[in-house]
């Protein structure tokens, strides 16, 4: 079959463009390249695989594959709904005993520790009113307050007038 | 690679439905690349047995995982990558010791000293200039080595070794040279002997 793509000479603007392209050389060392790839394709053999190598990754796969065929179903009892039960009642079991133990060992062990609060002794600051106040004849009236002060007094029988009154002494002596 | 007689995504469906015909397929398209690429990388053949078979495995237990807009091919090259990486790490703890270098993205790179008593799989590398090479890509701290081989020997994009590697298109390129550079140097005796010294 003829080439029917269209001949330079149609298109010598093209033609002029690439022969303006700047030529490309081989990089330096490219024979010694070519002799080397030339002497790897030639003088080493290609080493192929050894007769029956199928069968023998085939067996090799079966093992692999029983093995783990042997060991699912360890796996899928571990992970039975009646296992899980077991363990689930094993542990609430365990966490109860446990919680039992903690709680009745942190009651005691809040008896024994009870620290008892000590006796606070009663810091007085003395002052000089409270001097007086403690040096003051107990009949002097205590001090009131003003609500205190308007309350409506009951009449008492009073001392009669010119009657001399020792506070603190009782009366039939005083007379 | 092996010829493949149904589409990727195809193969994929197949996979996701963890039917066996699809991880037959999925070995039978891919086993001989996976241990080649391994055994480049690890250096034993036994070990790029081992790597290949657990890619595979770890394909059947996780294909959950796969995406399905990304490539299987890449997906795969990941993990068998993974997997190398996890058995020269195993091989480590014995080791010889280890230097740290700077790649050209100032990444520290470390370095192994091989182990002088390494021989490659004579049962593979039958001829003296394969074992060489052999020896040489084993000399290559592991982050060019693995560049080096997708590239030059899987013959993968650089989109995709970026992808196995989950790294920069621009890091993936400067392993590669570097890679190679540091190749050419460990090669120079085997290239006069097998091109002459005009190829220097």
């Amino acid at each position: 079959m003829i080439d029917s793509a269209p001949d330079n000479h149609e298109h010598p603007e093209a033609s002029n463009l690439l022969r303006q392209l700047p030529r490309v050389t081989a990089p330096l060392g490219f024979e010694e390249t070519v002799l080397l790839r030339r002497m790897m394709k030639e003088q080493l053999p290609h080493a192929s695989a050894p007769e029956g190598f199928e069968e023998k990754v085939l067996s090799r796969l079966r093992e692999c594959e029983s093995l783990s065929r042997h060991l699912r179903p360890r796996r899928l009892r571990l992970a039975s709904p009646r296992t899980w039960i077991a363990i689930g009642v094993g542990a609430a079991i365990v966490g109860g005993i446990a919680y039992y133990f903690a709680s009745t060992r942190s009651s005691s062990s809040r008896e024994h520790h009870t620290i008892p609060a000590p006796h606070v002794l009663p810091l007085v600051v003395p002052t000089d009113s409270a001097i007086e106040e403690e040096l003051a004849p107990p009949t002097q009236p205590s001090r009131r307050s003003e609500s205190e002060s308007e309350r409506p007094t009951v009449d008492q029988p009073s001392t009669p007038p010119g009657k001399r009154v020792t506070p603190g002494v009782p009366e039939h002596d005083q007379e | 690679m092996g010829r493949a007689s149904i589409d990727e995504q195809t193969l994929v469906e197949l996979l996701m439905e963890r039917k066996e015909e699809g991880f037959r397929e999925l070995m039978r398209v891919y086993k001989d690349d996976l241990v080649n690429f391994a055994y480049r990388f690890v250096g034993s053949y036994d070990n790029a047995v081992d790597v290949a078979q657990e890619t595979f495995i770890r394909v059947f237990r996780f294909i959950e995982t796969f995406q399905r807009g990304a490539r299987l091919k890449t997906w795969l090259y990941a993990i068998a990558r993974n997997v190398a990486l996890s058995i020269l790490n195993e091989q480590r703890r014995h080791p010889v010791s280890r230097l740290v270098e700077t790649d050209d993205d100032g990444q520290e790179v470390e370095r192994d000293i091989p182990d002088s008593t390494y021989t490659p799989d004579r049962t593979v590398d039958s001829t003296i200039i394969a074992q060489r090479i052999q020896e040489a890509l084993r000399k290559l701290p592991a982050v060019y080595r693995e560049a080096v081989i997708l590239r030059d020997i899987e013959e993968l994009t650089y989109e995709e070794i970026a992808d196995v590697c989950n790294v920069e298109l621009g890091t993936v390129k400067s392993r590669i040279n570097r890679g190679r550079a540091m190749l050419q140097e460990l090669l120079h005796d085997v290239y006069e002997e097998l091109y002459g010294k005009q190829s220097q």
